[in-house]
């Protein structure tokens, strides 16, 4: 069981008005085991994990649960995420993991709960790291792209062997009842070239509580593959949108997919579950396996620099790292907006898309996400369709509150 | 995810869309079934709950 205490616990009161951070992505082993051709840690812009050690060490997990330990008690905050993450963090090694859960835990003030997940590609996830998972309460979030044809185009092993039969094998695994509760979601990219049904059909087979529907990284000045920014053109919206109308179209839910449970949500003036959408604030923290302190891992696609804040657990505090430009120091809402977003009608849900999408270079970010027609037609599909069945509920929900006439004599 | 030390967002900050009409949400979600409209709805009516996080999602930052 966690180790922590619970929230009613003492709190304690924020000292300051400053940017805090809820979630950190701690890269417990910088390798992976797989060589998908589209991961952003070893095939984009930034290089830098070649020269970092594999594993994150002990005394770099005490530094990082010591500055966080600061930092929430600095602030008041009650309840932190820590995402484990690589390369592939199985393959730290479940003594590892089970250190680094407990050291971090450990350092926090009481009454200061750390909610604790794993970004995995299933491969080392068998019975004993599902154990592990269970005795510290560990989400497990696996990365599949769909059916085998769909995931073994781009996620393969170094000598080009597809991974599927790996990865379904450990799904079978994490969706038997007695680890549903660890069950966390799929995570898949989008890829124009598989079909979008059989995609999602496929995801659907695994039985996951959540879809994590990721379009591919790029921006103004590297397109995604398919997406010329010039073409009118929205293959990503068709290709979610059929997606979107299969999930849409199955009473009861049999899944939900963040992407789109965020559009309806914005749509109706709720909340964004994702950072692709609705203006979020500045993301994620990510600390690597030598303790550097980076901004959110999606701006890895940018340019190598712009990730680079020069802060580490060792020199700096989390605070002094939360004002650099990839983290809180950057501008956020509006003010982060390009003047075509601003003005754009959907703005309230869309937000101007992920914030590594919008970039060019030279330029930076004030632009319009790369796949500003897809959102908008996507957005504009949802909306059709939500505002439709919404339209349909009233009518019955308003006769069925209509109080039947009284027979007549 | 940062977050700023500012009173909490009211739901009503952003501009919905489109609009739940005058019927009260929680009838709406009553009569909404077991669909995802339902769904979104509920989680609607959960934001306002005390203790709920509004967090994006981390995982989301990898592939
Ligand atoms: S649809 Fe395009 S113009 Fe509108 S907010 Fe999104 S990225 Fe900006």
């Amino acid at each position: 069981m966690p180790a922590d205490a619970p929230p009613s616990a003492t709190r304690h009161r924020p000292a300051v008005a400053a940017p805090r951070i809820r979630q950190v992505v701690l890269k417990v082993h910088s390798r992976c085991n797989l060589a998908c051709d589209y991961c952003y840690v070893y095939q984009h812009a930034d290089q830098d994990w070649r020269a970092r050690p594999r594993v994150m060490g002990p005394g770099t997990v005490r530094r990082v649960a010591d500055r966080l330990a600061a930092h929430v008690a600095r602030h008041g905050t009650d309840r932190l995420r820590v995402v484990l993450h690589g390369g592939e963090p199985l393959l730290a090694g479940l003594t590892v993991l089970d250190r680094t859960v407990r050291t971090l835990r450990a350092a926090m003030p009481s009454g200061v709960m750390v909610d604790v997940a794993m970004q995995t590609n299933g491969l080392l996830l068998d019975e004993a790291a599902l154990d592990l998972c269970h005795t510290h309460g560990i989400d497990v979030g696996v990365s599949v792209d769909g059916d085998r044809a769909a995931n073994d185009r781009h996620r393969r092993h170094a000598d080009g062997r597809g991974s599927f039969d790996e990865v379904a094998a450990a799904l079978r695994l994490l969706s038997r009842p007695e680890h549903q509760a660890r069950y966390a979601g799929l995570l898949c990219t989008v890829d124009l070239a598989n079909d979008p049904i059989a995609v999602y059909e496929g995801l659907r087979e695994f039985d996951p509580p959540r879809l994590d529907l990721l379009l591919p990284h790029g921006n103004w000045t590297a397109p995604p593959p398919g997406r010329h920014p010039d073409d009118p053109a929205t293959p990503y919206a068709d290709w979610l949108i059929a997606v979107f109308d299969r999930w849409y179209a199955e009473t009861p839910r049999r899944t939900g997919i963040r992407l789109f449970e965020s559009v309806i949500a914005l749509l109706l003036g709720g909340r964004s579950g994702t950072q692709a959408l609705g203006a979020a604030e500045p993301d994620v923290m990510t600390i690597e396996t030598d303790g550097t302190i980076e901004g959110t891992d999606t701006l890895k696609t940018t340019t190598a620099s712009a990730m680079r804040t020069g802060f580490d657990v060792f020199r700096h505090s989390i605070d002094e790292a939360l004002r650099h430009p990839s983290l809180a120091g950057r501008p956020t809402g509006t003010a982060a907006l390009a003047p075509a977003c601003r003005a754009c009608p959907v703005v309230d849900v869309c937000g101007g898309g992920l914030y590594a999408h919008r970039f060019r270079d030279g330029a930076g970010f004030v632009h319009p996400s790369v796949y500003c027609r897809d959102l908008l037609r996507l957005i504009g599909h949802v909306r059709t369709v939500v505002t439709a069945d919404l339209a349909a509920l009233r009518r019955r929900v308003t006769a069925a509150s209509v109080p039947t006439p009284a027979a007549q004599p | 995810m940062a977050d700023h030390d500012q009173p909490p967002i009211p739901r009503t900050v952003g501009t919905a869309l489109v609009q739940l009409g005058d019927v009260p949400l929680a009838d709406l979600l009553a009569g909404a079934g077991d669909g995802v409209l339902a769904h979104v709805l509920g989680s609607l009516v959960a934001e306002g709950e005390p203790g709920r996080p509004g967090d994006v999602s981390a995982f989301e930052s990898s592939f």
